[in-house]
C-alpha cells in the first residue's frame, strides 16, 4: 500500500497530458538496472577476473608447456621453475591446469548457453501460451527432480561412453527445464500485466507481443539464471570428471582431482589448484548471478 | 475430505506414471548402448555361461525391443533388479540395500544438520540489525554454495587428517571392526552437509525476508507486539512453508551427493558401490542403484507433500469459506 | 448516519493528537527517496471523528501511519516536526513509549483483509494477542474476551470464527476481524486506513456500519482515511484533504462539502457528483488544474 503511494506520489505532481505508455518506462527502468549492476564493487572485480580465465582458457594453451610430456621430476611442490609443482608422473602441472580450464570452462559455458536458447524458447512459450507446451514442460522439469542430472549423466555417459559433447549435450539436457521453469513463471507473470493485455486487445499478434514485450522483460531473469547454470554445470562437469566419466586424453580439472585423489597425502598441490580453479570459477559466476538479480529486483533496505 | 483423496490419488499416480518413465528411459539408454543387450547389461567382464544364461533368461535378452521392455519393467516392479556381474553374482537389489545403512548413516545428519543449520543461519541473516552479520552469512553461504563438495571433502582429509591427524581420512570404521566409528563420521557428514547448508541458508533468509515484508507483519506490529514475538510468532512459521518442500528436495540431492562424498572418504554406501560398477562397467548394477535412488526420492516427495499438507492450514481447510452471515 | 461530537473535559483541553509541521520522508529504490507528507498539521481531539480524504499517493496513508507509529523501520526513513500524543511528543521518544501507544492506545485498521491476516494463525489468537496481558491473564478469560470483540465488530458466530483461520472467511467477515483486532486493546484512537476499499459494494456499507456503531459504543476517537469522499462524509465531524502530501483544505465536513474552498476540492466533489449524478457529465480533474497544484506545491515553503 505504502509503495504504491510513494510511486503513484512520485507521478502526481508532474502535468500528464497523455497517458504514459508502460513499455517506455519499463526499459528505462531496465537500463537504469544495468548501470547498477555494473556500478557495483563486485561486478567490477568479477567479471575482469572471469574473463581472466577465459582468455587464460583459450590462449594459456599456447604459451605453456605441454600437458602430456612426462619429461619431469615427479611430484615436485609447487615454486621455482614449476609453478604448480608436477604430478606423479612428472608432468608439468600448470600446464595441466590451463588445459583442464578449457574444458572445464567450455562444458560450462556451451552448457549455459544452450540452457538458455531452449529455455528461453520453451519457457516462454510455455508462460506465454500455456496448454500443452506448459504441460510437457512441467513434466520434463518434475522427471529431471526426481532423477538428478548428475546420475543420469553418469548413467548415460557410463552406457554411451564420455565424450566432451556427449557431457554437454546430457547436462543441456538435464539442466534446461530448470531455466524454463523460471522463464515461465515469469512469462506468465508478464502475460497478465497491463500493458500485454491492451497490446493484445489492439490486435497484435502474438509472436509480436513476444518479440516485443514479453521477451525483452524476459532476458533479466534468464540471465540470472543462465549465470547460475554456468556455475552449476561446471561443478556438475566436475563431478562427472571426479568419478572418471570424461576424455581421459582431455582431462578437465574435476579429472585432474580423480587423479589426485590418491595423493592427499604426498602432493596436496595436485587437488589444491583445480579445486581452487573451480572454486573461484564458481563463485565468480554466482555472486554476479546473485548481483544481477539484486540489481534487477530491488528489495528497498529491508523494511518493517 | 473429497478434494484431498482426489489430491493425493492423483499424486499417487503421476508418481507411479514418473517412476515409469524413468525406468523406460534408463531402458532406452540402455538399448543405444553399444553391442548387444546381453552385452550391454553384463558390459565387458568375463562371466561364466551359466551367469549369462541367467541374465538372459531373466530379461528375455533374446527376444524382440519391445518384449524385452515389458520384461524389464515388470521384473523392475516386482523388485528384480538382474544380478551383479563381479560381486559373487549377488542379487542387486540386496546388494544395493546392503550399502544402503551406510549411506543413510552420512545423509540423514548431513540433512539434519544441513536443514536446521539453514533455518538459524537464515533466519539471523534476515532479520539482524547488524548488515556486516547478514553479509557475512550470505558470504559463507555464496562460498560454500560456489565449492564443489568432493574437493572441499579432500581439502578437509588434507587439513584435518593428514597434517593435523585429527580424523581418519578414509572408511568407515577400524580395520577389521563392523558398524561405524564415530570419528569416521565426521568429515564425511560435514563435506555432505556444507553444500546443503549453504543452500538452505540462502533460501531460509529469503524465505524470511520475503515474510517480513508481509502485510500481517503491519498487523503484528500495531498491536504493539515485541520484534521478538513478531518474528517467532509471525514471521517464521510462513518463512518456514516453503522450507518444507525445499527439504524434501534436499533429500534427493543429498542422496545424489552420496556417489561423490563416498568416493573421497571411501566410504562404502551406495555411491561407492555406484562408482565402482561405473569403473567396473557393471551395468546391470549401474542401472539398479539408480533406480533404487529414483524410488526413494518419489517416496520421499510423496512424504513431502503429505507433510506440506498437514502443515499449512490453507490446504488443511476441511469446510469450504463461510459467507457473510451476519448484520451489524 | 450522523456522527456526534463528544464534548466531554477533554474537548476543551488537549487534543488527542496533534500532528505539526509533519514531514516523512520514504525511500523508493536504491538512491531514491520521496518526501510523502510535507509540513502537515492535523488535530484530533478526544471523541472526534476526523477523516482524511485524498488520492493514491497524497501520502494520506502514510500520516496515518506516522501516527500509530507504523512507518517502515528503515533507517532511510526520516520523519520531522512533532507529533504530540495526548500533549506527549512522541518525535525522538524512545521505542518503549511508541510500543505503548501501540499497545495500548492506537488501534490500527488496514485496507486488505486477506493480507493483513497471519494465514497460518487461528483467528482468536490474533485477537487475543490484541489484548494486553495485564488485562486479562487466564486463556480462558481470554477467550471469553475475543468472542466479545468479534461479537462486538458484528460476527455473531463468535466461537467458530474465532477457531478458524482467515481464508475460511469472506472479505467482510475479514475485515470484521481486523476490526476486532483493533478494539480488543480498548484504544483511544482507531485509525481506519481505506478499510472498506477492498471489499464489495454491498459489503462495504454493512461494515462501515459496525466500524460507525463501534466507534460510538467505545466512545474512541476515530481517523478515517479514504479516497472515498462519500464514505468519508458521511462519518466524520470534521474532514482533510491531501494531496501530494500537503494538506490543502480542512474544516467541519459538512461545511468543507457544502463550500469547498480550494480548488482541488472543488474538482474533487465535482468528479463525485458526476458520478452519482446521471445528468452531470463524468469529470476528471483537468490536466491545467494539475499544473497549477503542481506548482502550488513544489513552491510552498
Amino acid at each position: 500500500m505504502t509503495q504504491q503511494d510513494i510511486s503513484a506520489g512520485l507521478k502526481a505532481p508532474l502535468p500528464k497530458a497523455e497517458p504514459v505508455a508502460a513499455s517506455p518506462q519499463r526499459s528505462a527502468g531496465r537500463h537504469a538496472a544495468w548501470w547498477a549492476f555494473a556500478r557495483k564493487p563486485s561486478t567490477l572485480v568479477l567479471v575482469p577476473l572471469l574473463l581472466a580465465f577465459v582468455l587464460v582458457a583459450v590462449f594459456g594453451p599456447m604459451f605453456v608447456g605441454s600437458p602430456r610430456a612426462a619429461a619431469f621430476p615427479r611430484l615436485l611442490p609447487p615454486g621455482g621453475e614449476f609453478l604448480l609443482g608436477t604430478d606423479m608422473l612428472g608432468r608439468d602441472y600448470l600446464a595441466r591446469v590451463v588445459h583442464g580450464g578449457r574444458i572445464s570452462l567450455l562444458v560450462g559455458f556451451s552448457v549455459a548457453v544452450l540452457c538458455m536458447t531452449f529455455g528461453l524458447v520453451v519457457g516462454g512459450l510455455a508462460g506465454y501460451y500455456g496448454g500443452i507446451i506448459d504441460l510437457v514442460m512441467v513434466k520434463v522439469a518434475e522427471f529431471f527432480q526426481v532423477l538428478p542430472g548428475l546420475v543420469l549423466a553418469i548413467v548415460a555417459a557410463a552406457l554411451l561412453g564420455s565424450n566432451v559433447l556427449l557431457i554437454v549435450a546430457i547436462l543441456a539436457v538435464t539442466m534446461w527445464p530448470g531455466v524454463a521453469r523460471l522463464v515461465r513463471a515469469e512469462a506468465m507473470r508478464i502475460s497478465q500485466l497491463g500493458y500485454v493485455e491492451s497490446a493484445r486487445a489492439a490486435g497484435f499478434s502474438g509472436l509480436r507481443i513476444l518479440w516485443s514485450d514479453v521477451i525483452p522483460n524476459l532476458m533479466p531473469p534468464v540471465l540470472v539464471a543462465t549465470t547460475m547454470t554456468v556455475g552449476r554445470a561446471i561443478l556438475i562437469e566436475s563431478g562427472l570428471a571426479y568419478i572418471g566419466i570424461g576424455d581421459p586424453g582431455n582431462p578437465s580439472w574435476g579429472a585432474l582431482l580423480n587423479s589426485a585423489q590418491s595423493y592427499m597425502r604426498d602432493g596436496w598441490w595436485l587437488a589444491l589448484f583445480p579445486g581452487l580453479c573451480i572454486f573461484v570459477v564458481v563463485l565468480a559466476v554466482n555472486i554476479l548471478g546473485d548481483s544481477l538479480n539484486d540489481s534487477f529486483n530491488p528489495t528497498v533496505g529491508r523494511v518493517k | 475430505m473429497n478434494a484431498r483423496l482426489i489430491h493425493y490419488g492423483r499424486l499417487l499416480l503421476s508418481s507411479f506414471l514418473l517412476f515409469i518413465a524413468v525406468i523406460t528411459v534408463l531402458f532406452f539408454l540402455l538399448e543405444l548402448a553399444p553391442g548387444d543387450p546381453a552385452q550391454a547389461m553384463i558390459g565387458d567382464m568375463p562371466v561364466s555361461e551359466q551367469f549369462r544364461e541367467k541374465v538372459i533368461a531373466s530379461f528375455g535378452l533374446d527376444k524382440p525391443v519391445w518384449q524385452r521392455y515389458f520384461i524389464y519393467l515388470g521384473n523392475v516392479l516386482t523388485g528384480n533388479l538382474g544380478y551383479s556381474v563381479t560381486t559373487a553374482e549377488e542379487p542387486v537389489l540386496d546388494l544395493i540395500l546392503s550399502r544402503a545403512g551406510a549411506t543413510l548413516a552420512l545423509a540423514l545428519p548431513a540433512f539434519l544438520i544441513s536443514t536446521i543449520g539453514g533455518i538459524l543461519l537464515g533466519s539471523i541473516a534476515a532479520r539482524t540489525r547488524r548488515p556486516w552479520l547478514d553479509s557475512g552469512i550470505s558470504g559463507l553461504a555464496v562460498g560454500l554454495f560456489s565449492v564443489p563438495n568432493f574437493w572441499f571433502g579432500m581439502l578437509l582429509i588434507m587439513v584435518f587428517s593428514v597434517s593435523l591427524g585429527w580424523f581418519p581420512p578414509q572408511g568407515k570404521s577400524a580395520y577389521g571392526q563392523s558398524g561405524i566409528g564415530l570419528q569416521y563420521l565426521v568429515l564425511p557428514v560435514i563435506t555432505m552437509a556444507t553444500t546443503e547448508l549453504a543452500y538452505k541458508t540462502r533460501i531460509m533468509r529469503s524465505s524470511m525476508i520475503e515474510s517480513l515484508s508481509q502485510d500481517f507483519i503491519d498487523t503484528a506490529r500495531s498491536k504493539g507486539l515485541s520484534s521478538r514475538r513478531i518474528l517467532w510468532g509471525h514471521a517464521l512459521p510462513n518463512a518456514l512453508l516453503p522450507m518444507v518442500t525445499i527439504s524434501g528436495y534436499s533429500l534427493g540431492t543429498v542422496l545424489a551427493g552420496s556417489v561423490l562424498v563416498e568416493r573421497v572418504f571411501g566410504w562404502p554406501g551406495m555411491g561407492l558401490l555406484f562408482v565402482e560398477a561405473i569403473y567396473r562397467k557393471n551395468n546391470i548394477l549401474v542401472l539398479g542403484v539408480v533406480i533404487v535412488l529414483t524410488a526413494t526420492i518419489i517416496v520421499v516427495n510423496i512424504l513431502t507433500d503429505i507433510v506440506y499438507g498437514l502443515v499449512d492450514p490453507r490446504l488443511r481447510a476441511r469446510v469450504s469459506p463461510k459467507h457473510e452471515v451476519t448484520a451489524a | 448516519m450522523s456522527s456526534q461530537v463528544e464534548t466531554t473535559e477533554h474537548a476543551a483541553g488537549t487534543p488527542l493528537v496533534e500532528l505539526e509541521n509533519l514531514r516523512v520522508v520514504l525511500p523508493t529504490g536504491d538512491r531514491s527517496e520521496v518526501e510523502a507528507v510535507r509540513r502537515v498539521d492535523l488535530v484530533v481531539r478526544h471523541g472526534e471523528r476526523v477523516g482524511i480524504v485524498g488520492e493514491s499517493g497524497s501520502g494520506k496513508s502514510v500520516t496515518g501511519r506516522a501516527i500509530a507509529g507504523l512507518l517502515p523501520t528503515s533507517p532511510r526513513v526520516r520523519v520531522s516536526g512533532s507529533i504530540r500524543f495526548d500533549g506527549r511528543e512522541m518525535i525522538g521518544a524512545p521505542d518503549t513509549a511508541w510500543d505503548t501507544i501501540r499497545r495500548e492506545h492506537v488501534g490500527m485498521i488496514f485496507q486488505d483483509p486477506l493480507t493483513f491476516l497471519n494465514p497460518t494463525m487461528r483467528i482468536w489468537r490474533q485477537v487475543a494477542e490484541s489484548i494486553p496481558r495485564e488485562r486479562e491473564g487466564s486463556e480462558a478469560a481470554r477467550r471469553q474476551a475475543v468472542h466479545r470483540f468479534l461479537r462486538q465488530a458484528g460476527l455473531d458466530d463468535a466461537e467458530q470464527v474465532a477457531m478458524g483461520f482467515p481464508h475460511e472467511l469472506s472479505g467482510g467477515m475479514r475485515q470484521r476481524v481486523l476490526i476486532a483486532i483493533a478494539i480488543a486493546k480498548l484504544p483511544s484512537l482507531i485509525i481506519a486506513d481505506e478499510p472498506t476499499t477492498a471489499l464489495d459494494a454491498t459489503v462495504q456499507k454493512r461494515v462501515l456500519q459496525t466500524l460507525d456503531d463501534t466507534v460510538s459504543e467505545l466512545r474512541t476517537s476515530l481517523i478515517l482515511i479514504s479516497h472515498d469522499l462519500a464514505v468519508v462524509s458521511r462519518m466524520t465531524d470534521r474532514i482533510y484533504v491531501m494531496y501530494a502530501g500537503r494538506m490543502v483544505e480542512e474544516g467541519p465536513t459538512a461545511q468543507v462539502m457544502r463550500e469547498p474552498r480550494h480548488p482541488y476540492t472543488q474538482a474533487l466533489l465535482r468528479s463525485v457528483r458526476s458520478l452519482i449524478d446521471p445528468d452531470t457529465e463524468l469529470y476528471s480533474i483537468p490536466p491545467s488544474l494539475r499544473r497549477e497544484l503542481a506548482a502550488e506545491v513544489r513552491d510552498a515553503p
